[in-house]
């Protein structure tokens, strides 16, 4: 799993890129977490293939530590296979999804 | 940081240590994975490691012998990659079939305790048979956000009882949902559940089965174990009925569909199966009790073999004292991890039995379970009989804790509406909570689970519908499934050609049915699909049929509105009036809180040819008013005019239901009726009427 930072300026885009299973979520969760500042953060999803149970959390986890510092965050591009699980565990409901990038900026007010 | 968090020795390139020994099953622990199981009898014990789905382990690690205290081994392997990881247990000792040793150290075990199983990850998807480990315990993470959730806090008289299975629910494509005939395709179906009005969901069982045990080909239709009244592991939810169990995510699946029925107020209750396991008897396979500890989890014969009070080969020896504090566990689990509300025991009589199969007056498992504070709230509702004839209805050892479902509540309202003589008085004490069954000042107010219909039997609109059992597609020759159904066609055998008149009269008896049910003192259970007269073709015992058979058509919500439209009506009505649940004390003007009437108010006949029954329900609505509902049936097939009983001055009867009234028994607006008036009960038909007046 690679973590980048493709936009950093009024909004940061953080890319993730692979899979985000029990090898690689505790990492992922980690350098996301130390990425986060104060803007409004989108996090693209498009290059992440596969969510495993531990995965799930450090999304969830990622989202709640934003939450409590006030900093808003949204997933955008995730692939259907993957929206499918969060979508069947219920975590679609905890984490604020779109469907695309541009969606995400729109609903920043970009 | 702990020093238990290091390695005290190398197996190979495993670094290990000693786990932990009041532990039981996998537990993800720092830096690994901790491995605890007991077995009485067994001389050594190696854990079998995995990588998921592969058929050969990439690990076997014998437990040495400072890892074992008493029967117990346990052992934390450090450095596993715990969800691409499954595990198994080898056990070596004694095999002497007449003295119950069955140890064969040759078999791969599942972990009695697996939280997580896998094999069977997606229904109905052919295992590989060449496969020598087909269950196989799998670890998970035990955390959930369940956003401030607990088990429903409700009473039980609140409870009105919703009989599902997870995948006959949404799996035909009529459901509409998008993840058909899953927990989460359940979780869409909610609102609709809501709108129903019911407050508890009670679920064929959950815990992992196989459903291809005993599966078999008939008539070029592929049968298979579809109710699933066979438990491979009880503390693992089962995989195939997950959407994402391709991806064992079932856990949070289930965890969230409980979650989100809690949003609702919906209660979750489970059919839990301990009466025996899917090993079977001698000639069955050895999944995980039989090879870790065969003499203690089965109730054997002197010379070995398999005591079979369920049925089903087997029988689980549940007041063995390691057996039950595994139940209890189990229990405790589902309601601690899932925020279970409750469980419907099968065959519960079994539960009763010692280790030589005499039923015990004082059983310490369900003493146990009675008592256990982490159950405390949990709703214990028992099938109080058993297959090898043990019958104990109202008798059920309960320590006025446990409900029962009541069959005599279905047996005399069956009778009782297809105009069966001599019934009328019994039909009275059903309806005011069998008294004559579950003496109150000791079993409370909820012993008696009042059903019509329920998985095992007609669906209601069949019941209606069918004189005879149809169960040919069973591929028995139509020789299982119960043959007392009480039923009656109305007339005609089926659905073929079907006259309207003949329609109309089912629909009758379906409302007649459910209005007299949801007006009945205990707890009310339905099972899904009758809401809308859903069929099963005459099926009386469809446990193998994974088709359109057993699955809900959802057309019928379409088709049958008027039944939903009752249903929704009389479920309303049970909650909007606290003397229906029990739940009012204060009883106005004299009136007693619970009274019987005939054709003449405060008359009831009992004579055996009399058909109509009035009962009178006086007490206090939940903001105090004066509150009167009134029960009028007639099972009679011609008509007859009833006078109602009088109210006190300021107020009037109103007719809210009347089944005599086709598709239009629910009133938009109750009519009212004048004091001195007669009502004309139609031939098989029921009204129910509430008081209305100022206060």
């Amino acid at each position: 799993m690679t973590v980048t930072v493709e936009r950093d300026d009024n909004v940061k885009i953080i890319a993730l890129d692979g899979q985000l299973d029990v090898a690689t979520s505790d990492k992922t969760r980690e350098d996301v977490l130390a990425l986060l500042e104060s803007k409004p953060t989108v996090i693209n999803m498009s290059k992440v293939t596969y969510v495993s149970s531990s995965g799930l959390r450090s999304l969830l986890m990622i989202a709640k530590s934003a939450k409590s510092k006030g900093v808003q965050v949204i997933y955008a591009g995730t692939c259907s296979e993957v929206l499918d699980v969060f979508e069947m565990t219920g975590f679609i409901k905890m984490l604020k999804c779109v469907p695309t990038m541009a969606d995400a900026l729109k609903e920043l007010g970009e | 940081m702990r020093i238990d968090t290091h390695p005290t020795d190398t197996y190979g390139d495993f670094k290990i240590r000693p786990g932990l020994f009041l532990a039981n099953g996998s537990h993800i622990v720092p830096g690994g994975v901790n491995f605890s199981v007991y077995s009485d009898g067994a001389k050594s014990v190696e854990l079998v490691l995995y990588h998921s789905q592969e058929k050969e382990p990439f690990a076997v690690i014998p437990f040495p012998e400072n890892y074992r205290i008493g029967s117990v081994f346990a052992m934390v392997v450090f450095d596993l990659d715990y969800e691409n990881l499954e595990y198994g247990f080898r056990v070596d000792g004694e095999y002497d079939f007449k003295r119950g040793f069955a140890f064969d150290k040759t078999k791969t075990l599942l972990d009695p305790y697996a939280k997580v199983i896998s094999g069977r990850d997606e229904w109905g998807v052919e295992p590989d048979w060449s496969n020598k480990f087909q269950y196989r315990s799998k670890v998970t993470l035990d955390d959930f956000d369940w956003e401030g959730d607990t088990p429903l806090k409700t009473s039980q008289k609140e409870l009105i009882i919703y009989e599902a299975h997870v995948r006959g629910f949404t799996k035909d494509e009529s459901s509409g949902v998008k993840f058909k005939g899953t927990y989460a395709g359940m979780v869409e179906k909610i609102p609709y559940l809501k709108e129903l009005g019911i407050t508890a969901i009670e679920l064929l069982p959950i815990f992992e089965f196989d459903e291809f045990e005993g599966a078999r080909e008939y008539n070029g239709q592929k049968l298979m174990n579809y109710w699933g009244y066979s438990t491979v592991g009880f503390f693992a939810p089962k995989a195939g009925y997950a959407a994402s169990g391709k991806y064992s995510m079932q856990v949070d699946e289930f965890k969230n569909l409980v979650k989100e029925m809690h949003k609702a107020g919906i209660k979750v209750i489970l059919d839990v199966v301990f009466n025996h396991t899917a090993e079977g008897n001698e000639h069955g396979p050895y999944i995980s009790f039989k090879g870790l500890d065969n003499k203690m989890y089965y109730i054997l014969t002197a010379d070995g073999y398999y005591y079979n009070f369920s049925g089903c080969g087997n029988t689980l020896n549940c007041n063995n004292p390691i057996v039950r504090n595994m139940i209890l566990s189990c229990l405790r689990y589902w309601v601690s991890t899932y925020h279970i509300d409750g469980f419907r025991f099968d065959l519960a009589a079994i539960l009763s039995r010692d280790a030589f199969g005499a039923p015990i007056p004082n059983p310490p498992l369900l003493e146990s379970l009675a008592f256990d504070p982490v159950l405390k709230d949990a709703v214990l509702i028992a099938e109080a009989w058993d297959a090898g004839g043990l019958y104990q209805v109202g008798s059920f050892p309960n320590y006025g804790r446990w409900a029962e479902w009541n069959g005599k509540y279905r047996d005399d309202l069956r009778k009782f509406l297809k105009g069966e003589s001599g019934k009328a008085e019994c039909m009275t004490y059903r309806i005011l909570g069998s008294e004559d069954i579950y003496n109150r000042s000791w079993r409370g107010d909820t012993a008696s689970v009042n059903f019509v219909t329920c998985h095992d039997g007609f669906t209601l609109y069949d019941l209606f519908s069918y004189n005879d059992k149809h169960n040919e597609a069973n591929g028995w020759g139509g020789s299982d499934g119960g043959n007392d159904n009480d039923s009656w066609n109305c007339g005609w055998e089926g659905d073929f050609n079907l006259p309207d008149d003949i329609k109309y009269l089912r629909h009758k008896m379906i409302k007649n049915a459910v209005a007299i049910l949801m007006m009945s003192l205990g707890v009310p259970m339905i099972l899904a699909g009758d809401e809308f007269g859903n069929t099963q073709f005459g099926n009386n015992n469809p446990y193998c049929q994974d088709n359109k058979i057993s699955w809900l058509d959802w057309n019928g919500l379409e088709k049958n509105q008027d039944l939903f439209r009752f249903f929704k009506k009389v479920i309303e009505l049970r909650k909007s009036h606290p003397v229906l649940m029990r739940q009012s004390t204060a009883t106005p003007y004299g009136y007693p809180m619970y009274s019987t009437h005939g054709t003449n108010a405060w008359q009831f006949d009992s004579s055996p040819e009399s058909r109509v029954i009035g009962v009178l329900f006086a007490g206090k609505t939940a903001d105090g008013k004066d509150d009167f509902v009134y029960l009028g049936i007639n099972a009679h097939w011609e008509s007859h005019g009833v006078w109602l009983p009088g109210l006190p001055q300021n107020l009037k009867w109103q007719v809210e239901v009347n089944t005599d009234l086709a598709e239009n028994a629910v009133y938009d607006t109750p009519v009212e009726l004048d004091s001195a008036q007669q009502f004309m009960l139609g031939a098989r038909s029921v009204i129910i009427c509430t008081s209305k007046g100022a206060n």
